[in-house]
C-alpha cells in the first residue's frame, strides 16, 4: 500500500515537473523567435481558358502556432475546391523557419478579367491581408490539351486507348473536348486533373478461361467521398468473380505529372473469358462526391465553418461527380492443341490435388466417401471433378460440393471439395481406380495431369440392401434414361390359345365349405354339451331329477332278476328292494331324503306338482301290495311280483 | 380315410368336368385365330361367338372384343371385354384393350356417387366372387379352428385378441363379398351396342325423351317392363331404354 501511494506521488510530482518545464520553454521560445509571420497569395498562372484549371496557394511564413485552413471568400466566375495543405519546419543555428501552404484549384466559370481580393488569416492571434491577384480568362480552349505523360505506364496505356489519337492524361482542361462521343457516362464538366478514375486490367492478352484481374482505382486531390457504382461494368464474354477488397481500399499516395494523388483501389473483378476472341469491356462509371469551399455568407455558416466542422464533410458543401474509364480490348487467345489430354476439360490455371476415402473396409452395399480437393488459382466456381470411370461392381453417387474463396497476391484462388459416394455391391476386395485431373497452366503454358491415389477397400458380405440416394443425387456412371414413346396406339392382339380352366378355386372352396360346416358343427355339439354339464354341475336337484328315471331304470332290471329266483330269502328281498327303488325314484324326482320319506309327504309333493290322482293311486297301491305280501303273505309271490314290477314300470312311465 | 377321399374325389371330378374338351374347340379356334390374322373379322368374330356358345372363357370372350374392335363395334367389342374381365377380372391385356376401346367412346359419364362406393367398385373389379368368398371361407377357418381348439382344451367359448382379430376381420370382408354377390348376381350390367339409344321417362315411344347414349356407353339394368329396360348411369341419370339397343354383359 505504501509503495503504491508513493509510486503515485512519484509519477505527479514528475509529470507536474514536465508539464511546468515545456509551458516555460514554450514561452521562452516565443519570446525568444518573437519574428514576424508573412503571408503570400499565389496563382500558378494569371491567364487561363474557362474550364482550366488555376492552382491558387497562400503560403503564410514563420507561422508560430498551428494555423486552420483558410476559408476563402466566394469569388466570382470560379469553383473553388480545397487541394490540401502542405507544411514545412527548419531549425538552424538556434533559428525555426515555417512554411505553411493551403492549396485550392480555381475553375473559372466565364471569360474575363477577375480579380482575387485579398484574403484575412490570423495568424498567432494576428490578422495578416494577401494580396489582391488578377486573373485573365480566355473564352473556351479550342485546341487539343497537350498531353502530359503519366508515371504510371499502365495507366498510360489505358489512357491512350481511351482517349484515343488526342489523349491525354489527365485531362487538364477542355474535357469535353478530350471525351470521345462513345463514352455516354461522363458529363464534360465533371472531367477534371484533379480526380479521375483508372481502370486496369492485369493482362491484355489471355488464354480462354485464364484468370484476369480489373482494378478499380479512384485517384483524387480532392476531400472524397466515394459512392459507388453509377453503372455497372458490362462484361459479356467473362465469367465475373468480385475480388475481395481491402478494408481501407488499400489507400496511398501516388505521384503523376509532379502531383500528389491519394489513390484507392475501389473495386476489383476477377474476369475468366469463356472463350476465345477479342471482347471489348466497358468498365462502367462510378459517383465520387468531393467538398467545395465556400465562404461563409452568415452567422451560421460562420459557426458550422469553425475548425471544429470544416473537415467533417457533414455541413460543408459537396458536388456529385461521375466518372468513368474507357472501353478496353482484351484479346483472348485459345488453348493450345498440342499434348491437350483427353479428359481435359477446359480448366485453366495453377491447381493441387488430393484425395482420401473414409473407410478402408466396409460392408457389402454400404456406402465408401471418396474425398477430393482441388485447392489453386482459377476459376474454382466452374471446377467441376475428374470423371470417375464406370463400375460395375459400384454404386456411384454424387454427394457434396464446397467452394471456398481466397485471395493470393492479384489473382483469386480458392478450394473445391468434392464428394463422392462409391456403394460397392460385391463382397471382396473393391477397387477405386485413381482419378485423373487435367488442366492448362497459362504461367508454364503447358497442361498438366493430376492423379490421385488408388484405393483397395476390402468389402464385407452383408444382406443389407444397398441404400436409397435422393434422386437429386443421381448416379455419375448411369446415361439418362429416355421413356419409350408409343409411335401409335392400337387394341393388343388376340389370345391364340384357351387355357384348360382351372377347377382349383372352385374344389377349395367346396373342401373349405365342407370342412367349416364340419368344424361349425364340432362346435356346437361341444358348446351344447358343455351347456348342460355346467348347467348340470350347477343345479344338483335339477340333475337328480333328470337322472332319476334313468337309475330306476338299472334298478329295475336287477330287481327282475331278483324276481326269477324262488327262495324265501328272494322274494322278501325282492319287495324291500322294490320299495326301495320306488323311494329313491320319488326322493330323486322331489329333491327330498329317501330316508325321511313318508307317504303323507310324498301325497303332497306330488299333488302340489300337479300329478294326477290316478298316479297317486297307483303309486299308493304299490306301497300297498309291497306291505301285504311282505307282511300278510298275500297271495303267491308270482302274481305279487309280477304286480308289483307292472306297478313299478307304471309308475316310471308315468311324466311328472 | 378312405371314405373321405373318395368324397372328394367325386367333389372334384365333378366340378373338373368340363363337357367340351379341348380337343374339340382347338380347330375352330385354330380357324378363328386365322381369319382373324388374314383380317376377316366378320368371320373371326362368327367362330369366336360359336365357340363361346359351348364354353364360357375369358380368351374366346377377348378374342371376340378384338374381333368386334376391328369391325369398328365399339359396343359390342367392350361388351365382349366387360364379359371377359368378369372371367378373368385381372388379365393386364383385357383390361388394356378394355381400356382403350373406352377411350375411344365420344361421350363421358361422370361417376357422381361416394367416394367409397367408387374406390369399393374399383376394388371389386380386381376380384371375383369365388375369391371373395375364399378369403372369406379361410378366415372363418382360421376362426371356428381356434374356437375348436379352445373349446377341447378349455371346455369354454374363449375369445382372444387374436379371435377378436379374426371376427373383425370376417365381418369386413363380409361386406365387399357381400356387394360383389349382389353386383355379380342380382345387378345386371348393360353395354349400348347400337349407334345411339334414345332414353325416355317411361318405358314406350310416347314418353318423354330424357336423353340420348351413344355406343360403348356402360348402364345398369334396374328394371324391366316388356321390351324396355330401366337403365341408371353412373352420374345419377336414369331412364327407359329399348332392349334391342342394349346387351347385357
Amino acid at each position: 500500500m505504501k509503495r503504491k501511494t508513493f509510486d503515485f506521488l512519484l509519477i505527479f510530482v514528475t509529470a507536474m515537473v514536465t508539464i511546468s518545464s515545456f509551458s516555460l520553454g514554450l514561452s521562452g521560445s516565443n519570446l525568444l523567435l518573437a519574428a514576424e509571420a508573412k503571408l503570400q497569395a499565389m496563382v500558378d498562372k494569371q491567364t487561363a481558358h474557362q474550364d482550366e484549371e488555376i492552382n491558387f496557394s497562400i503560403r503564410i511564413l514563420d507561422a508560430k502556432n498551428n494555423i486552420p485552413a483558410p476559408k476563402l471568400p466566394a469569388f466570382l466566375g470560379f469553383d473553388t475546391f480545397y487541394s490540401g495543405r502542405a507544411s514545412h519546419f527548419t531549425f538552424i543555428n538556434g533559428k525555426s523557419n515555417s512554411i505553411t501552404e493551403f492549396n485550392y484549384v480555381l475553375v473559372p466559370k466565364s471569360a474575363g478579367v477577375f480579380t482575387i481580393s485579398p484574403i484575412e488569416i490570423t495568424v498567432d492571434g494576428q490578422a495578416y491581408h494577401t494580396e489582391a491577384i488578377q486573373i485573365e480568362v480566355l473564352g473556351q480552349q479550342m485546341q487539343a490539351p497537350q498531353p502530359v505523360q503519366p508515371q504510371v505506364p499502365q495507366a498510360n496505356q489505358m489512357y491512350q486507348r481511351a482517349q484515343g489519337q488526342q489523349g491525354a492524361l489527365p485531362p487538364v482542361s477542355g474535357s469535353n473536348q478530350t471525351v470521345p462521343p462513345n463514352s455516354q457516362t461522363v458529363l464534360p464538366q465533371d472531367m477534371d486533373s484533379n480526380i479521375f478514375l483508372r481502370v486496369n486490367p492485369s493482362k491484355r492478352t489471355v488464354y480462354s478461361n485464364e484468370q484476369l484481374l480489373l482494378t478499380y482505382s479512384l485517384l483524387t486531390r480532392y476531400d472524397t467521398r466515394y459512392e459507388g457504382f453509377d453503372s455497372e461494368p458490362e462484361t459479356s464474354g467473362f465469367w465475373v468473380e468480385e475480388f475481395p477488397i481491402d478494408r481501407d481500399l488499400g489507400k496511398r499516395t501516388e505521384i503523376l505529372n509532379d502531383r500528389k494523388y491519394v489513390r484507392a483501389d475501389i473495386k476489383k473483378l476477377a474476369l475468366f473469358p469463356t472463350a476465345p476472341g477479342e471482347y471489348v469491356i466497358k468498365p462502367g462509371s462510378i459517383k465520387a462526391s468531393v467538398q467545395i469551399e465556400q465562404a461563409p455568407s452568415n452567422f451560421l455558416d460562420e459557426f458550422f465553418n469553425d475548425s471544429f466542422f470544416s473537415n467533417s464533410g457533414v455541413f460543408s458543401r459537396r458536388a456529385d461527380k461521375v466518372l468513368s474509364a474507357q472501353p478496353m480490348t482484351i484479346v483472348v487467345k485459345p488453348l493450345p492443341e498440342t499434348d491437350k489430354p483427353k479428359n481435359f476439360n477446359g480448366t485453366v490455371g495453377d491447381f493441387r490435388m488430393s484425395s482420401n476415402v473414409d473407410k478402408r473396409a466396409v460392408n457389402q452395399n454400404e456406402p465408401v466417401t471418396l474425398q477430393l480437393m482441388i485447392e489453386g488459382e482459377g476459376n474454382i466456381e466452374t471446377l467441376s471433378h475428374p470423371p470417375v470411370p464406370e463400375l460395375p461392381d459400384a454404386k456411384i453417387y454424387d454427394a457434396d460440393t464446397k467452394s471456398e474463396f481466397f485471395k493470393v497476391e492479384n489473382l483469386i484462388a480458392g478450394k473445391k471439395t468434392f464428394e463422392i459416394i462409391l456403394i460397392p455391391k460385391l463382397a471382396g476386395d473393391f477397387q477405386i481406380p485413381p482419378l485423373e485431373f487435367s488442366f492448362f497452366n497459362p504461367k508454364i503454358e503447358k497442361y498438366v495431369t493430376l492423379k490421385t491415389e488408388s484405393y483397395t477397400i476390402r468389402v464385407n458380405q452383408s444382406l443389407v440392401p444397398p441404400p436409397e440416394f435422393p434422386k437429386e443425387l443421381g448416379g455419375i456412371n448411369l446415361p439418362e434414361k429416355k421413356e419409350i414413346r408409343a409411335a401409335g396406339k392400337d387394341i393388343r392382339f388376340i389370345h391364340e390359345r384357351i387355357l384348360p380352366k382351372s377347377h382349383a378355386l372352385k374344389f377349395i372352396l367346396m373342401l373349405f365349405i365342407l370342412v367349416n360346416t364340419g368344424l361349425t358343427a364340432a362346435c356346437l355339439v361341444l358348446i351344447v354339451k358343455y351347456r348342460q354339464d355346467e348347467s348340470m354341475t350347477t343345479n344338483r336337484a335339477f340333475r337328480r331329477e333328470r337322472l332319476a328315471k334313468r337309475n330306476a331304470e338299472k334298478l329295475l332290471r336287477n330287481l327282475i332278476q331278483l324276481s326269477k329266483k324262488e327262495s324265501d330269502e328272494n322274494k322278501q328281498a325282492f319287495f324291500d328292494e322294490a320299495e326301495r327303488i320306488m323311494n329313491q325314484y320319488l326322493a330323486d324326482k322331489l329333491n327330498l331324503s329317501p330316508q325321511g320319506l313318508t307317504q303323507q309327504l310324498v301325497a303332497q309333493k306330488l299333488t302340489d306338482r300337479g300329478v294326477s290322482d290316478e298316479t297317486l293311486k297307483k303309486i299308493e297301491k304299490f306301497y300297498e301290495v309291497c306291505g301285504l305280501v311282505r307282511f300278510a303273505q298275500m297271495g303267491t309271490f308270482e302274481t305279487g311280483s309280477q304286480e308289483v314290477l307292472d306297478s313299478l314300470r307304471s309308475i316310471l312311465g308315468e311324466s311328472f | 380315410m378312405k371314405k373321405f377321399l373318395f368324397v372328394f374325389g367325386i367333389a372334384f371330378l365333378f366340378f373338373g368336368y368340363n363337357g367340351f374338351s379341348q380337343r374339340d374347340i382347338q380347330p375352330l379356334l385354330n380357324q378363328a385365330n386365322d381369319a382373324y390374322r388374314a383380317g376377316d373379322y366378320n368371320k373371326a368374330y362368327e367362330a369366336y361367338e360359336k365357340l363361346a356358345q359351348e364354353i364360357k372363357s375369358a380368351e374366346l370372350y377377348y378374342n371376340l372384343g378384338n374381333s368386334a374392335f376391328k369391325m369398328k363395334k365399339l359396343g359390342l367389342a367392350i361388351l365382349n371385354y366387360e364379359r371377359a374381365r368378369k372371367l378373368d377380372p385381372r388379365n393386364p391385356d383385357i383390361l388394356e384393350n378394355l381400356r382403350y376401346a373406352k377411350s375411344l367412346i365420344e361421350y363421358r359419364v361422370e361417376d357422381k356417387r361416394n367416394w367409397y362406393f367408387q374406390e369399393l367398385t374399383k376394388l371389386l373389379e380386381f376380384i371375383r366372387l369365388r375369391e371373395c368368398l375364399l378369403i372369406l371361407l379361410m378366415i372363418y377357418f382360421v376362426l371356428i379352428s381356434s374356437l375348436l381348439i379352445a373349446l377341447l382344451v378349455k371346455k369354454q367359448i374363449v375369445f382372444g385378441s387374436f379371435g377378436k382379430v379374426l371376427a373383425i376381420g370376417f365381418v369386413i370382408i363380409s361386406i365387399p363379398t357381400f356387394v360383389k354377390f349382389h353386383e355379380s348376381k342380382l345387378e345386371k350390367q348393360a353395354v349400348v351396342t347400337d349407334t345411339k339409344v334414345e332414353v325416355r321417362y317411361g318405358p314406350s315411344k310416347n314418353d318423354k325423351l330424357a336423353f340420348g347414349l351413344v355406343e360403348g356407353i356402360e348402364v345398369e339394368i334396374a328394371d324391366q317392363i316388356d321390351d324396355w329396360y330401366r337403365v341408371s348411369l353412373r352420374n345419377g341419370d336414369s331412364g327407359w331404354a329399348p332392349k334391342e339397343g342394349l346387351s347385357v354383359v
